[in-house]
């Protein structure tokens, strides 16, 4: 397997829990998103990819959206959380340590007793 | 905006076909957002247009990602796909299935009975009539040799049986994915 179609099937499944941590603090649209979650490398995401799936979280009920003018250019469409969001988050961010737990240990010890 | 945006817009939204109207202009009005916050924050039009790519990906995303968020209702449309597919190759399955699985089987029970009587038959037992033709009995130090030979034969039927049997499944089951894409979320968005 290539490290980028690897690097792409991690990014697709964390994608949804890090666009709902970014937009948890206050709501985000999609522009400041992209440019966000291209600030980490691994994370770089395309338009294409973003919006589509802004789109399906909204029809899932774990986003809400609305338009809002702003001083400098066109109307912006924000994103918040609704209540299933913020707990689908919380229940992303238990799950995120249970992983990153498992494969440290597995990092560390390869699977033998410590 | 220039022309060539406006002609990228227009595409799009001509391409989200399948989605409802109010959708529609409010995905077109979040691209078009898009392009114009990229130039506000100084970028050049072509280029956030690059980034977005080609408008016939972009739209095919989003019906993608819209049949996957429909959940539970299935539209007409579905219902048809569904009933198409049983009918054509569920019907196909119900001849195709059962007889290549009993050819496998039956096969392979043949090949190991026919190996068993030349077996026994090696050892004198001459209740168990080997012929070519009727009449024309096997001699019975050749019997293991003719058993070996039948047993070749019909466990090679049974071994290609039991390889398409194998392959007509794999095929059927990809052939259900594609009718409902939305048990096999790992269509098409290209990260």
């Amino acid at each position: 397997m290539e490290i980028s179609e690897w690097n792409s099937q991690v990014r697709r499944g964390i994608l949804e829990f890090c666009i709902l941590l970014l937009i948890s603090g206050n709501p985000r649209y999609g522009y400041e998103l992209v440019t966000l979650l291209n600030k980490w490398e691994p994370l770089a995401i395309t338009e294409g990819t973003l919006y589509p799936l802004l789109r399906r979280m909204l029809k899932e009920n774990y986003l809400e959206s609305f338009w809002q003018e702003s001083e400098s250019g066109p109307p912006r469409k924000y994103y918040s959380l609704t209540d299933a969001g913020r707990r689908l988050m919380h229940d992303m961010s238990a799950e995120w340590g249970k992983f990153a737990a498992a494969i440290h240990q597995i990092q560390l010890h390869r699977g033998d007793e410590a | 905006m220039s022309p060539q945006g406006r002609a990228y817009l227009d595409r799009f939204h001509q391409l989200l076909s399948g989605i409802p109207d109010e959708e529609k202009l409010d995905a077109v009005r979040e691209i078009e957002s898009h392009i114009a916050e990229g130039i506000a924050h100084g970028r050049r039009e072509s280029e956030v247009l690059a980034r977005l790519g080609d408008p016939r990906k972009l739209a095919r995303a989003y019906r993608s990602e819209y049949i996957m968020g429909r959940g539970s209702n299935r539209s007409f449309r579905d219902m048809l796909a569904m009933a198409g597919f049983y009918c054509t190759t569920g019907l196909l399955s119900i001849m195709v299935i059962p007889t290549l699985a009993t050819i496998a089987y039956g096969f392979g029970l043949c090949t190991v009975l026919a190996l068993l009587a030349g077996i026994i038959r090696s050892f004198g037992q001459t209740w168990i009539s080997m012929s070519i033709y009727p009449g024309v009995e096997i001699p019975t130090q050749w019997s293991m040799a003719y058993a070996i030979v039948l047993a070749g034969i019909t466990g090679f039927i049974a071994y290609i049986s039991r390889k398409y049997l194998r392959k007509y499944m794999i095929f059927l089951s990809a052939s259900y994915k594609k009718i409902m894409p939305d048990k096999a979320p790992d269509s098409d968005f290209g990260v």
